[in-house]
């Protein structure tokens, strides 16, 4: 019984998102059926080709039985097919995934080492001109807004010197080379702003683990600061940054869809905007399920992580 | 014989934003090999100030000592030495142990871990030689399965086991000196009689001088040869316990000791005498730093009295050392 809790109050998260996401769309102005048919100027039977798209989509049925029949087949495994393109949800939501999991894989791996040494060095030199430099420049990160920052370097590398592509974006297994250039500028936007939150992160759990009395004894005995610093004082300040980076992973997908439409990847963010622009409710609902379940099963992996690395969570 | 530990007219103070703190004034003492050496004053009297100067602690953006200090260890001048030799003695010729060890052990690391980053500092030794040497410490201190213990972690250790855990990594190097901060202070009666025990075990055995910081009569009784009195960041009386136990000379000794009624018993606390002491900020007082609080306060009390030797070994900082009736215990 104890042991189902935990998966009942997922379900129940995934359950209320969904249905917010569901009454959310239904709330909005805008009818899809109309957006679906462009303008309409000029045409004679205007309500009768409304009348078909709706029936087509399940549209003309009530709200609430639109709602069952949408559950229903989420609970069956099917996420329904795009209003646009016919095309199955779940197959341009894996056509799509990839493009976010590299930008937020290489995000956060690029933006963890270089917050870790910052925060620790910032740490260490607690109340010196290189800690205040090193926080206000973690700060000015994370008040630059991604967009701006992206449509600068756009702006610079890409237009200006012609560094790299502009916009667009080419599967690692193609063209390794090609995807590590159209990913360049989109990561490092989007690391910016990581590395704003980590370090302030680490440097704020680093100056806490300095001051503990079993610092104090490793420098009473004899180590070196190198060792206190790196190895003695970063296990305990770095493994909470487990958790940190799980609970970042939502803040990160919104960052994603800014930085995915700014440069053109066509990844969950940029399929997930233009089905809300065109009122594309099955793709927004499956798309936005899906990012739900992996944040979910992110933040549980992070937490398993940290109780498997934790000597006191452990036992 | 050269003393191990010499303390000459150490002072120490502490720069914040708004004054100078004197947390010690005119501190001497000395600690021969293998001696047990007790340090006693309430809670704020400078004890602990004083122990971190003798491997120079504190940060020294913060920390001044008087010009006159010295603080001679083995023939080495601590005060006049750089910060990279003062720190190859830490650990090695000197050990520290800390008052509370609930939190003296990295709870990320296992107790083999932390001891043979000890040793690795000092020592250039293979692992599996390292490992010997650290269960033969576990041993030393009767921890029992010291083989099991070193791959443990301190949560699984009880107050008392971690304090001998910090016992066994402070003779790990053989020292020549541990300095004990209040090891016992935050441990019950029974895991406080097992540390003094091991402690005095080893000080006999290997010879190594002990400098035990408490605020309880009853440690000093049992454990010490010598004891110092402090109050208010300074030293007010010293000698052998015996004679200190049976006649002491300074007031506040006195009512420290018939605050004590049973010296066998541990006190919790020590406050013995109403008032508060202070610590002097900003010039240092000229006045005896007990002046407020002694029931025997005169005007000539207002010009601070030296310390003065009045029996072999035995030194007070008392003008009416020699005339007042005190009496020991209530
Ligand atoms: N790092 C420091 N900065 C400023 N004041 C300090 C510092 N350390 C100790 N003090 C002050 O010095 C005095 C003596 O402290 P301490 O040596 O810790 O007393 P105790 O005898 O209880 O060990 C106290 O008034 C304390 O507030
Ligand atoms: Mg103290």
């Amino acid at each position: 019984m104890t042991r189902l809790l935990p998966a009942l109050r997922i379900l129940a998260i995934i359950w209320v998102v969904i249905t917010v996401v569901f009454v959310t769309l239904r709330l909005t102005p805008g009818d899809p059926a109309e957006l679906l048919l462009g303008p309409t100027a000029g045409r004679q039977d205007v309500q009768e080709r409304l009348a078909d798209i709706r029936a087509q989509y399940g549209l003309d049925q009530p709200i609430p039985v639109q709602y069952a029949i949408f559950v229903g087949n989420v609970l069956q495994g099917d996420l329904g097919e795009s209003n646009r393109s016919a095309r199955p949800v779940i197959s341009m939501i894996a056509a799509a995934a990839p493009v976010t999991i590299w930008l937020i894989v290489l995000s956060v791996g690029t933006a963890i080492p270089i917050s870790i040494f910052l925060g620790m060095i910032a740490a260490a030199r607690r109340g010196r001109t290189l800690d205040r430099g090193i926080r206000s420049l973690a700060t000015l990160c994370m008040a630059v807004p991604s967009f701006w920052l992206g449509l600068l370097f756009l702006q610079w590398f890409a237009s200006g010197l012609g560094w790299f592509p502009s916009r667009g974006y080419v599967a690692p297994l193609t063209d390794p080379g090609g995807f590590m250039m159209h990913m360049a500028l989109p990561v490092i936007t989007l690391a910016i702003f990581l590395v704003g939150t980590l370090t302030r992160f680490v440097y704020t759990e680093t100056a806490d683990t300095l001051q503990r009395d079993y610092i104090t004894v490793s420098r009473a005995m004899g180590l070196a600061s190198r060792t206190i610093l790196f190895r003695f004082a970063a296990k305990n300040s770095l493994t909470p940054l487990i958790i940190v980076v799980g609970v970042e992973i939502g803040t990160l997908i919104g960052g994603a869809v800014i930085v995915e439409e700014v440069f053109g990847l066509p990844g969950l963010g940029r399929l997930l905007l233009g089905a809300v622009m065109s009122r594309d409710y099955p793709v927004v609902q499956g798309t936005i399920l899906v990012i739900t379940v992996a944040v979910i099963l992110i933040n549980i992996a992070a937490e398993m992580l940290y109780r498997y690395i934790t000597p006191q969570a452990r036992s | 014989m050269k003393p191990l530990l010499e303390i000459a007219d150490l002072g120490v103070a502490f720069r914040t934003s708004s004054s100078l703190i004197h947390a010690v004034v005119d501190v001497s003492l000395t600690v021969s090999a293998g001696e047990r050496v007790g340090v006693i004053g309430e809670s704020g009297s400078g004890k602990s100030v004083m122990a971190r100067a003798i491997m120079r602690l504190d940060d020294p953006r913060r920390t001044q000592y008087a010009t006159s200090s010295r603080i001679t260890l083995d023939g080495r001048q601590i005060l006049a030495l750089p910060e990279r030799e003062v720190h190859r003695l830490r650990g090695d010729a000197v050990s520290m142990i800390f008052q509370n060890p609930m939190h003296s052990l990295n709870p990320a690391f296992t107790v083999g871990q932390q001891m043979d980053a000890v040793l690795k500092a000092h020592r250039k030794l293979p692992g599996r030689d390292r490992r010997a040497r650290i269960v033969d410490a576990l041993g030393a201190v009767d921890l029992p399965a010291p083989g099991d213990l070193v791959d443990r972690y301190p949560h699984e250790l009880s107050g008392g086991q971690r304090q001998r855990v910090m016992v066994a990594q402070a003779i790990l190097c053989e020292p020549s000196l541990i300095i004990a901060d209040e090891p016992t202070s935050a441990l019950d009666v029974t895991a406080q009689d097992t540390v003094l025990d091991v402690l005095e075990r080893l000080s006999r055995d290997k010879a190594i001088a002990v400098l035990m910081i408490t605020h309880d009569m009853g440690v000093v009784a049992r454990f010490c040869e010598t004891v110092n009195v402090m109050y208010g960041g300074r030293l007010v009386e010293t000698g052998p316990v015996g004679d200190i136990f049976a006649a002491p000379r300074h007031p506040y000794t006195a009512a420290l000791l018939a605050a004590t009624p049973n010296p066998a018993a541990p006190a919790r606390t020590l406050h013995p005498i109403p008032g508060t002491q202070t610590t002097r900020r900003g010039s240092a007082s000229t006045a005896c730093a007990f002046i407020a609080r002694c029931p025997h306060a005169t005007t000539l009390c207002k010009q601070a009295p030296a310390l003065r030797q009045i029996r072999a070994n035995h030194r007070v900082a008392c003008h009416y050392a020699e005339e007042l009736d005190l009496k020991a215990a209530g």
